[in-house]
């Protein structure tokens, strides 16, 4: 496996666990470059906002960048009442 | 109209197995989806309907495609069929309702018409696709 040159985006230590642990799944698999991840239910778990910057969305429609995300979570996602994606190529 | 298109016509239960995750989607309903998008030139997977929206995000879709002048859209609600409500999951490939399609193919859910709507794109979207007239004289 190629090394990567940097290491993952490190998480906010403000972070909620729930959204520490979405961040960091993100951060490596996406390489993003820029990263929040928000929880938007009160502190529950059941609704994130993720805004997410990454060299690899270049190019790429919305809905495929969305896709990425959301295949990313996609176990996390069965457990939440929705999510909100912002995203963006950097 | 739009929900006789996916009452199930009562059959036996099919015999007890375990599925793979990704098999709630039969045939039969992959193929009513199909037609419903192909049908309507702009169809959205919504909770609730145009009328009483049952989600903010549903809600937000209906508001902004009207605000956009398109009034004359179909909606399927998912809460009255949980069978629908995962079959376009999977249909899409895409986790979250609500879905916005257009002429059959999928646009997107509340952040992306959201974004595009803030953008002016929807607008040039939708005249592309000859849902809304284009602006006279408009520029190209």
């Amino acid at each position: 496996m190629p090394r990567n040159s940097s290491t993952p985006l490190p998480p906010n230590p403000k972070y909620t666990d729930g959204e520490k642990h979405i961040h960091v799944k993100l951060a490596e698999k996406l390489v993003a470059t820029r990263l929040t991840v928000t929880d938007i239910s009160g502190g529950c778990g059941s609704m994130y906002a993720v805004e997410i910057a990454s060299p690899q969305f270049a190019g790429l429609s919305p809905v495929k960048q969305h896709r990425m995300v959301t295949e990313v979570l996609k176990d996390d996602i069965k457990q939440m009442h929705g999510i909100q994606i912002k995203t963006a190529a950097a | 109209m739009f929900r006789t298109a996916f009452r199930q016509v009562a059959t036996p239960v099919l015999r007890t197995q375990t599925v793979a995750w990704r098999r709630f989607l039969s045939d039969d309903l992959r193929s009513q989806i199909d037609k419903a998008v192909k049908d309507h030139d702009v169809l959205v997977f919504m909770k609730g309907n145009k009328e009483q929206p049952q989600c903010g995000f549903s809600r937000a879709v209906v508001q902004i495609l009207q605000a956009n002048g398109v009034d004359d859209f179909k909606t399927v609600n998912v809460l009255a069929d949980e069978k629908v409500r995962s079959g376009i999951k999977e249909y899409s490939n895409w986790p979250t309702i609500p879905q916005v399609y257009v002429k059959g193919e999928f646009v997107g859910g509340c952040d992306i018409i959201m974004g595009m709507h803030q953008s002016g794109e929807l607008q040039q979207f939708l005249e592309n696709e000859g849902i809304l007239p284009k602006e006279e004289g408009a520029k190209q």
